[in-house]
């Protein structure tokens, strides 16, 4: 079987195995409570219920320090069954003495197993068909929305899916962290290297530990899977905010189809990140807030019982909890465009009964988010370092530069984006094209001289000016990847066009609610792009420009969506006839769809080699199906490491060489089987590159001293190469004294894998003199 | 109720046929057996010593083997140029002889596939140099002793090619030996005592010089401290490799190469320098069961005193079914060599009239009937001959005797009485293998030797060794049982129950690992070993292709293939049983065997 067919395979258990955990379960526990609700609100209650239990049930397990297989199943079977009872008064005593008394006439002889058991899988076969005859009647009905969503859903795939199925490793050098911080759940061990938001780790422990797939591999494939929750997130959105039934698909075909947004706004969806697994709850967050002004206010004019907007609210607090749980920035778009919310709805907002109850919301949501961190942070845990510099930022005390949102540094466990640097440093162009950037983020090191003397007015004037050209260039350079300037009035064109919409048709009572909606999503584009420009303006830059840019880009989906809505539903208004508004919103779709093609401006799928070698990642798929667990071990970089929990053991190479620089009487063995050692005979340029990249181990890279630098420094640029030139070397002289012994396990042009193979009670001694000990 | 005429008649026929059905299928097997034929006994020798492979042979008709040859450098009379050149044959290497290395050196330049050098005669500088610079020229070496301590400290050259770093202790007292898996097969074994028992099974060689290796060397056997803060990497050697120059140097610590547990030493030792290895065997395990039964009346007040029987009631009752359910059970075949006395210092024993049942017994059991020629006090093995040859000729039996047992004797003797009367259709002989002798060879044009390998009522670590050794390098194995102790009893300890306990627990056991070998009556071992003797074979490897090319057999031809890393995929041309991890057994059906191998535990993933 080829790795690529595997890693089909793995990548639909995990889509499974997740649907099962954040759908199936909740809709069979709540599914007849949501019935009047409508489709898409269901699934993302649903999608939101299921994920915020998971998540949390998994922080309740590990501050207890229980979490394994059985206590997770137990939650994901016992507790929903339990809920269901009771929410649905279920006879428990009935059932049980039915139960006794057919077991008792089973005992007695009157009544035959078989016929217990035909009458037990009739019923189950009946409440299936009935099952799936509704989901045929549903795809019948709203069959033209499933086609758009099958064609979103091939779209995300062909567009990030292929990339996961041709490259097997690592798209993110930070991604060994967060395995190790995953592994460290699996022993019980939450916050492992310190408090950080763990909501996206939660969920792969459990579908790791309750299906059975490595976490290495959910870390692989979990990225595809997250990729199609975060575009489905914009059609449910448009879908239920929405007037015209096709808005939501221009939006997302431009998103993801498209090559207008720039390559770096969503190459991040290429690895398993908590940012991106935060972004899913953006959408919801604002559904929520939304639908709970709308329910509210129904429910005040029409005197109804407050049901329907407490649900809302608990979704609210159950989004906003989950984003904060997933990631702080996720977390902080959502608040934003809750602030937009806030902003549209602002006469409701003051008013006591909404007030109380979002501020509420609000603070239980947090309270929600970092209740495990602060009972971890009671018990003696100390912040991961990230949240350090996060907590710097907020007080000001650290400048932050476009590189460093989330630090790249993989010792303490942070992230950089797969991306690299933006090219506004690289390429020197600057709003005013005189290579200034005002106080900006990215030469805060150069010492500016004191600003002159100049009245208010003109200081505002000048900010407006700065302002204005800053976010034209950055929507430009950040976001689009055309350059084009038209894109960029056109998007704020929308931006404005929403804003003034939202506002007239709020002057009309009956489209208020849907009036209110738009402007909300006008004024939250109008916050997005002041936190885009914050720091040219002289505001705290909260994240940095090339964060910015990659919730700016996903937001101008709900901007396009809400924007050929708002016409549509205007045509509709002036016809007074809902078709019109239908056909022009699919027309809008179709029209987006053909012109992509048309233009050629397709987005070609997604090729970036992993930071780890395919051969390797397929050699450490052989090594793990093919050997018993806990008998080898795998020398190698760094990427190993973690990817090998569970199953083997690992060794560094550099720590390897280093221990046999001088040899001494200590012999070094390993006490395993098998022996595996990584090499790569053309070493791959790990997020480094050099000015030999490219090149072939050599003896002459051996030559060089075993570099000796902190964290990845060994494994980087011309490191890389000296280290496995090295190792390559030692392989070849250990090979020559045991040549049956250490055998080629899988070799190409770029890599090969050697095996040792060695009697646990004769070990042999890797310190060898190989020519290059000091 | 009354039983009606009419069912009464119905219910007897029908007993009466259930009656003939049951006692149909008895009738059936008795009427096929009959006891004067041995259906073990080919009617016509399809190999002699004529067709034997030889060295001699080979150069003169040109065989398709080309395995090499293996060269000898000590002294022609020493053990190990017997036990090196009785495994040349039965790996058909052309095997060599130099009294000394500097007479190796002066040869044609002829590049062994291994040098086996009696390291008890390096005593030189320039021998020191010459195996240096054979190591340089890619020889790979065997050390089949080691020099005296001494010697070894005074040639630096000598200890960095053996792989030594220092001598820890001159003489070492070991409290035991631990053979590594993946050696010989069988896999990993550790010879110390543990018990009382145990302790009466060590008679291995425990006091040896304690070598520490250098960096770069692999020990297939080393001896056992009971010293804790010793690591396994610093236990004494035994047998191990090391690395020098371009080539590889085997060193064993000990006398192990002195006898035959040297021919699979050799062969592991060979395996040990490729990747891969073939070499034929015999696939034979035998039972032989000696001097019963015994078919005069003797010893009756001592055997009525112990069992309440009489010798014949003796073996028998008691005998005779223990026998076959310990056969059953370890699936071994019996080759029972009977005799008509045990002492034949009495002339006037009363004969008992059991043999009609016995070679009944014998072909229902799957067993074969063969002659004992134990001289027992009183007798030499002619006049034993003689007084044998009279009893069955006088007992009217036609049974054709195939194989015969003759202890401690020299084949030569029965060569002797060979041609008469019921020895002359004897085609194998066995008995107790003296030192140096070969385990299978002709004793003369016609017959075969096969030595007894194992003694089933006694077991000790050197013969476990032995075992193992002779499993490897030639799958064969001859477990001698020999009744006469038991029906002259001395002490308690040679009583039945006692002994048999022993020996069927000895026999469940100690040949496990070796279940795949097939199990043979001496006569259908004595056809295997003569295909095994006249076998010619050459092996090549393309890929993961090994090709074995046959001659010289007229049926099945058996070979041991030993691989790393890797398992059989298929096979054309004969068929394959795994032995053990690495160790298979490929039966040749056809003159070209290809065996296809697969790296193991490999599930198969490609690269898209």
């Amino acid at each position: 079987m080829s790795m690529g067919l595997i890693t089909v395979f793995q990548t639909l258990g995990a889509l499974i195995s997740y649907l099962f955990v954040t759908l199936a379960i909740p809709c069979f526990v709540f599914g007849r409570k949501f019935t009047r609700y409508r489709y898409a609100k269901r699934v993302m209650l649903y999608f939101i219920i299921g994920n915020f239990y998971a998540a949390n049930y998994v922080f309740l397990l590990q501050l207890i320090h229980i979490s394994n297989f059985f206590t997770i199943w137990f939650g994901l079977l016992a507790i929903p069954l339990v809920t269901w009872g009771i929410l649905y008064k279920f006879p428990l005593k009935a059932a049980v003495l039915k139960t006794k008394d057919s077991i008792r006439k089973i005992a007695a002889g009157s009544l035959g197993v078989k016929h217990v058991l035909v009458t037990f899988f009739e019923k189950v076969r009946r409440r299936f068909s009935k099952g799936a005859e509704k989901a045929f009647d549903n795809y019948c009905r709203n069959w033209p929305d499933w086609l758009m969503i099958a064609i979103v859903t091939m779209m995300v795939l062909w567009v990030y899916g292929t990339r996961a199925v041709r490259f097997f490793g690592y798209a993110a050098s930070d991604i060994p962290v967060h395995l190790y911080w995953v592994n460290g759940l699996s022993d019980n061990d939450i916050f492992v290297a310190g408090i950080y938001p763990f909501g996206m780790h939660a969920i792969i422990y459990l579908l790791g530990t309750a299906f059975g797939i490595d976490s290495y591999v959910l870390f692989r494939v979990f990225a595809v899977v997250q990729c199609l929750a975060i575009h489905i997130m914009p059609v449910l959105f448009l879908r239920l905010c929405c007037k015209s039934r096709f808005a939501a698909y221009p939006g997302i075909f431009l998103y993801t189809l498209s090559n207008y947004i720039g390559t770096n706004d969503l190459s991040r969806y290429m690895s398993t990140l908590p940012q991106e697994y935060s972004m899913i709850y953006i959408l919801p967050t604002a559904y929520f807030a939304l639908s709970f002004f709308k329910q509210k206010r129904r429910e005040k004019l029409e005197n109804l019982n407050s049901k329907d907007s407490m649900v809302s609210l608990a979704g609210l607090i159950m989004s906003f909890a989950l984003s904060f749980t997933g990631h702080f920035y996720g977390a902080m778009i959502a608040g934003i465009f809750c602030v937009g919310i806030g902003a549209a709805h602002v006469f409701w907002l003051l008013r006591p009964t909404y007030f109380k109850r979002i501020v509420a919301a609000g603070i239980l949501s947090i309270l929600i988010a970092v209740l495990p961190m602060v009972i971890a942070y009671i018990g003696g845990k100390p912040l991961q370092g990230s949240l350090y510099w996060g907590s710097n930022i907020i007080k000001g005390t650290t400048e932050q530069s476009s590189s460093s949102d989330l630090t790249d540094n993989s010792a303490d466990g942070t992230e950089t984006p797969p991306g690299g640097d933006m090219t506004l440093e690289e390429g020197g162009i600057s709003p005013d094209g005189n290579g200034e950037w005002g106080s900006g983020d990215f030469f805060e090191a150069v010492p500016e001289p004191e600003p002159p003397k100049i009245s208010l007015s003109e200081r505002l004037k000048n900010l407006g000016q700065t302002a204005w050209s800053t976010i034209r260039y950055r929507i430009n350079h950040y976001v689009l990847s055309t350059s084009e300037d038209w894109y960029v009035s056109l998007i704020l064109g929308l931006i404005g066009f929403l804003i003034a919409a939202g506002a007239f048709l709020m002057l009309f009572k009956k489209q208020r609610s849907y009036g209110v909606m738009v402007e909300s999503v006008g004024l939250f584009m109008v916050f997005m792009s002041v936190l885009f420009i914050a720091n040219a303006i002289g505001l705290p830059p909260l994240m940095g420009a090339d964060r910015v840019c990659i919730f700016y880009a996903y937001s101008i989906v709900i901007v396009i969506g809400v924007a050929v809505d708002v016409v549509c539903y205007t045509a509709a208004l002036i016809l007074r006839h809902k078709t019109p508004m239908q056909l022009l919103s699919f027309a809008a779709a179709g029209y987006v769809l053909f012109s992509i093609f048309d233009t050629g401006r397709v987005r070609k799928p997604f090729s970036s080699e992993g930071l780890e070698m395919n051969e390797a990642v397929m050699c450490l798929t052989d090594i793990i199906s093919s050997e018993k667990d806990y008998q080898w071990t795998i020398f190698s970089a760094n990427d190993e490491t973690n990817m090998v929990y569970g199953h083997g053991y690992h060794y560094e190479l550099s720590t390897f060489l280093h221990e046999i620089q001088k040899l001494r009487d200590t012999p070094i063995t390993v006490p395993t089987e098998s022996v595996y050692f990584f090499i790569e005979k053309i070493p791959l340029n790990y997020t480094v590159v050099y000015e030999g990249s490219g090149q072939m181990i050599s003896r002459t890279g051996a030559d060089n001293p075993v570099p000796n630098e902190e964290g990845l420094g060994n494994y980087q640029g011309r490191n890389r190469w000296i280290t496995m030139s090295r190792m390559y070397y030692w392989a070849q002289e250990f090979r020559r004294l045991y040549p049956n012994e250490m055998t080629v396990f899988f070799e190409d042009d770029k890599f090969v894998c050697y095996k040792l193979e060695q009697n646990t009670y004769r070990l042999f001694d890797l310190a060898i003199d190989y020519g290059y000990n000091a | 109720m009354m039983v009606s005429k009419r069912n009464f008649v119905s219910i007897c026929i029908m007993m009466g046929v259930i009656l003939l059905m049951f006692q149909f299928l008895l009738v059936v097997r008795d009427v096929g057996n009959d006891p004067e034929v041995n259906p073990y006994l080919e009617e016509d020798v399809k190999k002699t010593k004529e067709d034997a492979w030889s060295q001699e042979a080979l150069s003169e008709s040109g065989g398709i083997a080309n395995n090499g040859c293996v060269v000898y450098v000590g002294s022609p009379d020493s053990p190990i140029a017997k036990t090196v050149k009785q495994w040349a044959e039965y790996t058909k290497l052309s095997y060599f002889e130099c009294g000394s290395l500097e007479e190796y050196g002066r040869g044609d330049g002829k590049k062994p596939v291994l040098l086996c050098v009696a390291g008890s005669e390096i005593s030189t500088t320039d021998d020191v140099e010459i195996l240096s610079g054979l190591m340089y020229d890619a020889q790979p070496i065997l050390f089949a002793d080691l020099p005296p301590v001494e010697t070894v400290e005074k040639f630096p050259g000598l200890m960095k090619i053996l792989g030594i770093r220092k001598v820890m202790a001159r003489e070492q007292q070991l409290t035991g030996v631990k053979l590594f898996e993946g050696f010989l097969l069988g896999g990993e074994v550790i010879y110390v005592p543990k018990n009382d028992r145990e302790q009466q099974m060590q008679d291995l060689d425990l006091d040896i010089p304690w070598y520490l290796t250098i960096r770069g060397t692999k020990s297939y056997m080393v001896g056992m401290l009971d010293d804790p803060s010793v690591t396994n990497e610093s236990l004494p050697p035994i047998i191990w490799r090391s690395s020098y120059a371009n080539s590889q140097a085997f060193a064993v610590n000990g006398d192990y190469m002195y006898d035959q547990t040297g021919i699979g030493i050799l062969d592991a030792m060979v395996y040990e320098l490729s990747d891969y290895e073939v070499h034929p065997v015999v696939n034979a395990q035998n039972l032989s069961i000696v001097n019963y039964p015994s078919l005069a009346v003797e010893n009756t007040d001592l055997l009525m005193g112990i069992y309440a029987r009489t010798l014949s009631r003796l073996q028998m009752d008691l005998m005779w079914p223990s026998l076959i359910a310990c056969a059953n059970k370890s699936d071994y075949k019996m080759t029972c060599f009977m005799t008509p006395q045990l002492d034949y210092s009495y002339t006037d024993d009363e004969m008992s009239e059991d043999l009609p049942f016995y070679l009944k017994q014998f072909n229902e059991q799957e067993a074969e009937a063969g002659l004992s020629l134990d001289s027992l006090p009183g007798a030499t093995l002619a006049e034993k001959a003689d007084v044998d040859d009279g009893y069955f000729r006088n007992s009217g039996s036609a049974h054709k005797y195939g194989s015969v047992y003759i202890g401690e004797n020299s084949p030569e003797e029965f060569i002797g009485v060979s041609s008469k009367g019921v020895y002359s259709d004897v085609r194998t002989v066995t008995g107790i293998c003296r030192e140096n002798d070969r385990v299978l060879s002709y004793c003369s044009d016609g017959i075969t030797e096969q030595c007894i390998t194992a003694d089933g009522f006694t077991h000790t670590f050197s013969q476990d060794l032995k075992i193992r050794s002779l499993e490897t390098a030639l799958g064969y194995s001859n477990i001698l049982l020999d009744m006469s102790k038991i029906t002259a009893p001395k002490e308690g300890s040679q009583y039945w129950e006692v002994l048999f306990e022993v020996f069927s627990s000895n026999i469940n056991t100690y040949w496990n690992p070796f279940l795949q070998f097939e199990k043979t009556t001496l006569a259908e071992s004595d056809e295997r070993v003569r295909e095994f003797l006249s076998l010619d074979y050459g092996v090549s490897r393309s890929g993961d292709r090994i090709r074995i090319d046959v001659s010289g057999n007229e049926s099945n031809a058996w070979f041991v293939l030993r691989t790393r890393s890797e398992t059989v995929r298929s096979i054309s041309g004969g068929e394959y049983q795994k032995i053990e991890d690495g160790a298979y057994l490929i039966c040749a059906e056809e003159n070209t065997v290809e065996v296809e191998l697969r790296p193991s535990g490999t599930p198969g993933i490609k690269l898209p």
